[in-house]
């Protein structure tokens, strides 16, 4: 078997007539689907949000600078920008529990190496190839929603699926945090462990997929989900007929979606900031230990999960779905929380709540810049292209954003050494002013670009 | 079975993560003693400015070290070539010596400092250091017997 064909999504097997057998397979996987695609795509997040955690611990170890952690969380974000252009049109042909499950156990390699690779240029390698490998779950986890569930429920089930980013960031900012924080608070292992940790429990992730995510319905002799629920969507059939590339210049010839592009990226900027940065900061500057500032970093994402859920009943139900005024409300929750936080007095409640503040602001105005709004700007025909434009573009200010951070805070590094003949002892400094306004600027950039877009029309 | 297996090698893998040194373990509990008994140590209090000027308390019980203060040429930081140094000021009490420095760097900032009490001093076992910046003081314990900087 080659490997081409190891991918390969089955042939189309001939259907059988015994519904009562198609009723019980279909049960039996979509029950199963669900929690594999959602555990394991939580579970894989880990081998991506790591390095987040080991940061501080590498820094303060020498063993790398700043700028250079920069440009190793660069790589990841640059990988998986790569990632998502490519993974999903592979997706779309793949047997999907053998993609993703390759998909993380390489990222679970890459993890592996990331634990023995003091050289930057090798960690830098490792993870813009984790990036890429990343960039295997979420568009496997999308087939498979769309392979086994009906158009009318999928709404449901993509929403439980997306709990998977907060299982993952919860795994991460509290469990991996955990073993790398000192005593009393963790295990104080070595920051090596904050790699294989994650790369086990992948490889383990890897493993199930493997054996429980099946490939499409008709790979397995069922009918497709539409033919076996009655649920047959809406023919496209001009869309089908147009070129990709037609498809394409068509979204880059709409100033208000490169516009919106812009908005989004710089809000990734500051997404990225604090996600990448934030608990260094914490800890550099704000004295916290390790464990408590990941404590910080995970209240802030969950905040997230009521954030995007918040931002479309509030759009929808208060402001009869016209986004502008509630990107308007939630861009003010996501800026002024960052002011109070960055600017404002240094009391630990105050941090804690401007922190979830935040983290509930910056989810619901992410939804709309990369999602919702871009779907009502964007004639509909093109939706999805201008999500991809926009997401794309998103991940390259993420990854810039990365490379800039690391490269202002390096260069206000100081060395404090304390020479001793068996070994030295070196403590680094940091000034966080400089990225602190490159992140806060980014998120005032990105609210005024998305109000310039009040008046802009809803397409057909 | 197999299920087994693999909870005793994760089991197992977690235990070689922890078979630290015995250093180690004086170091987890050094700190928490200091603390407790908050006994007199050499203190060095420091703080940088962000045009190049140093300042350094030094207070000490040590014996050796105090009897270094009256020398003239007493100085706990090295400075680098690339760093013009002078002395600006100096105090000296009975316990304690100030010292400031004002230097002329590249860039107008001072980016390495180094001090050399560990190394010059072999009867300073421990040190308490209160370090300044513009943008954050640290305070933290040295002990030779300990690999790492132990952070209060």
């Amino acid at each position: 078997m080659s490997w081409i064909t190891f991918f390969k999504s089955g042939p189309d097997l001939s259907v059988t007539n015994d519904k009562e057998f198609i009723d019980t397979k279909f049960t039996y996987y979509r029950q199963r689907i669900i929690w594999i695609i959602t555990l394991c795509y939580g579970l894989g997040y880990v081998c991506r949000l790591a390095f987040n955690v080991v940061k501080k611990p590498l820094m303060d170890n020498g063993i790398f600078t700043p700028e250079e952690l920069g440009i190793i969380g660069s790589a990841l974000l640059y990988g998986y920008a790569l990632g998502k252009f490519t993974n999903g049109f592979l997706a779309d042909h793949a047997h999907v529990g053998r993609f993703f499950a390759v998909g993380i156990f390489m990222s679970a390699m890459a993890n592996v190496g990331m634990g023995f690779s003091e050289l930057a240029w090798l960690a830098t390698i490792l993870w813009g190839i984790n990036g890429w490998f990343q960039g295997f779950g979420a568009p496997s986890s999308v087939v498979s929603l769309a392979s086994w569930y009906t158009n009318h429920e999928r709404g449901r089930y993509y929403g439980i699926w997306s709990t998977a980013h907060s299982i993952g960031e919860g795994i991460t900012y509290l469990g991996i945090a955990w073993l790398i924080a000192e005593v009393p608070k963790g295990l104080a292992l070595d920051w090596q462990w904050g790699f294989w940790i994650p790369a086990i429990i992948c490889i383990f992730a890897a493993v199930l997929i493997y054996t429980c995510l099946p490939d499409r319905p008709r790979a397995m002799g069922l009918p497709s989900i539409a033919d076996w629920s009655g649920d047959h969507g809406a023919k496209t059939g001009a869309e089908s007929e147009e070129s990709i590339w037609r498809t394409q210049l068509k979204v880059m010839a709409i100033p208000s979606i490169w516009i919106l592009a812009l908005a989004s990226s710089s809000m990734y900027v500051t997404r990225y900031a604090i996600n990448s940065w934030g608990n260094v900061y914490l800890q550099e500057i704000r004295g916290f230990d390790l464990f408590d500032a990941n404590l910080f970093i995970f209240f802030n994402t969950v905040a997230g999960i009521a954030g995007c859920i918040v931002y479309g009943f509030v759009s929808d139900k208060i402001f009869d779905s016209k986004r502008p005024p509630t990107n308007l409300l939630f861009g003010l929750f996501e800026l002024v929380p960052l002011f109070v936080i960055f600017y404002g007095p240094p009391n630990i409640y105050l941090l804690g709540i401007c922190l979830v503040v935040y983290g509930f602001g910056l989810s619901g105005i992410l939804a709309s810049l990369g999602g919702l709004f871009a779907i009502d700007i964007a004639p509909k025909k093109v939706a999805g292209a201008a999500m991809g434009f926009i997401g794309i573009f998103s991940y390259l200010g993420a990854g810039m954003q990365d490379y800039i951070s690391g490269k202002l805070i390096y260069a206000s590094e100081i060395q404090v050494v304390f020479t001793n003949s068996s070994q030295d002892y070196t403590v680094f400094f940091y000034n966080y002013d400089k990225p602190i306004i490159f992140w806060v600027g980014a998120s005032v950039l990105s609210f005024v670009l998305a109000a310039s877009l009040w008046k802009v029309k809803v397409a057909e | 079975m197999n299920k087994a297996m693999f909870f005793i090698a994760i089991g197992l893998l977690f235990l070689s993560g922890c078979s630290d040194e015995g250093d180690v373990d004086f170091c987890r509990t050094y700190k928490d003693s200091y603390l407790a008994q908050n006994r007199q140590i050499t203190e060095i209090k420091a703080s940088v400015t962000d045009n190049a000027s140093l300042t350094v308390t030094i207070q000490t019980p040590e014996q050796e070290l105090l009897n270094r203060f009256q020398a003239a040429d007493f100085s706990p930081v090295v400075f680098n070539d690339r760093s013009d140094c002078k002395l600006e000021d100096r105090s000296l009490s009975a316990e304690q010596v100030r010292i400031s420095y004002a230097c002329n760097t590249d860039n107008g900032r001072l980016k390495h400092i180094v001090f050399n009490l560990l190394d010059k001093y072999p009867s300073v076992d421990e040190v308490k250091v209160s370090f300044t910046t513009p943008a954050v003081t640290k305070n933290y314990l040295l002990h030779r017997m300990c690999p790492k900087p132990l952070f209060l």
